[in-house]
């Protein structure tokens, strides 16, 4: 359930008992906000559903009252909590895993394909991988844009920088620890790939269309 | 014969070692596990070593590398090492990153690793070995956060 989702249960619940409250919701649901971020106009038609579906189990009297905070929801749409994006510190490998599990979340939730989303992982799991590495800790931004959809995720660490970046991405490099083509392979996934690196730190940028 | 090591067990059926990967693996659990793979290989004198992976979450270079490492090391012990029940999408994934799994026998399901070290399936429905195993392997669930 989305956080506009939970919140407008929580609102019906006061009105009328929990099945009704659920039907209207899933009625509701129907119409509910597509897309990546939930924006005032694609919520619309789902609080509008919610208005007519609370008419038919609340008295005349609470009625009007009900209609004005049902469409007060409109209002709260932009401050609910972003569920498009997030910031994940990685300081050791629990982290990156977390990280690598946000990703593919991230990217399921916006409605990508289990193979896309497997990619995103592998891809972000390379990069914390790199951060731990050679930087110690780092952070990691996901984040779901649109047009065209597709997840981005910041892979970002103050650490010694990349020196051989050419040879890495050449392939030419063999690391002792992996295949020395995490980096690379990476790069291979990606839609468009950046890499800032100098001795204040490396910002990876991996961009994948879903 | 089980034994945990970390929650990833290395099981000892006859003459081979029996090692299901689950969930999503850190990286020093999957070192843990390579060290203990090779310990148990010592100590049972397997001929073979089948890894399946059906149950992965996901397979990056770095555990591609490792499991590529146990495999060679295992065979400088004499005990031949397949993979098996690699996911397509994983599989698609792989590939694309341009990372290989060479040196290392892969087949494509349980099935087909035991066949291949000699384990003959009988049609009986009654086959207390068969009941064993399913049990075993259905014990390990997916490990979930």
């Amino acid at each position: 359930m989305s956080p506009l989702e939970s919140r407008a249960l929580e609102l019906l619940l006061r009105y009328m008992s929990e099945p009704a409250a659920r039907g209207v919701l899933r009625r509701a649901r129907l119409r509910r906000p597509t897309g990546a971020r939930v924006t005032r106009a694609s919520a619309d038609p789902f609080i509008e559903e919610l208005v007519f579906g609370a008419r038919l189990f609340v008295d005349a009297k609470s009625r009007e009252h009900l209609e004005r905070e049902v469409r007060r929801l409109t209002v709260e749409v932009e401050t609910l909590p972003d569920h498009t994006r997030e910031e994940l510190p990685v300081c050791d490998e629990h982290q990156a895993r977390r990280a690598r599990m946000a990703a593919r979340r991230l990217a399921e939730t916006a409605g990508a394909s289990k193979l896309d989303s497997l990619r995103a992982a592998t891809g972000l799991s390379e990069l914390t991988r790199n951060i731990l590495m050679y930087a110690g800790s780092g952070e990691v931004v996901v984040e779901i844009l649109d047009a065209p959809r597709r997840i981005r995720m910041v892979a970002s660490d103050r650490g010694p920088g990349i020196g051989n970046l050419d040879e890495v991405l050449g392939g030419e490099y063999q690391s002792k620890t992996g295949l020395g083509r995490g980096l690379l392979g990476t790069k291979r996934l990606a839609d468009h790939f950046e890499i800032s690196t100098g001795p204040q730190g490396t910002t990876v940028t991996f961009e994948m269309k879903l | 014969m089980i034994t945990n090591d970390d929650d990833i067990p290395v099981i000892h059926v006859w003459d081979f070692l029996l090692v299901p990967l689950q969930g999503d693996i850190t990286d020093s659990r999957a070192e843990r596990l390579r060290n203990a793979t090779l310990a148990h290989i010592e100590r049972s004198a397997a001929r073979s070593l089948i890894i399946d992976a059906s149950g992965l979450a996901l397979i990056d270079s770095h555990l591609c590398a490792l499991i590529a490492d146990l495999a060679r090391a295992a065979k400088l012990m004499g005990c031949h090492t397949i993979l098996c029940g690699i996911d397509p999408k994983v599989a698609q994934t792989l590939m694309e990153m341009g990372i290989s799994l060479s040196g290392i026998e892969c087949v494509m399901s349980l099935e087909r690793a035991f066949a291949r070290v000699g384990v003959k399936h009988h049609a009986r429905t009654a086959d207390p070995r068969k009941k064993i195993l399913a049990h075993v392997t259905g014990r390990l669930t997916k490990e979930r956060e």
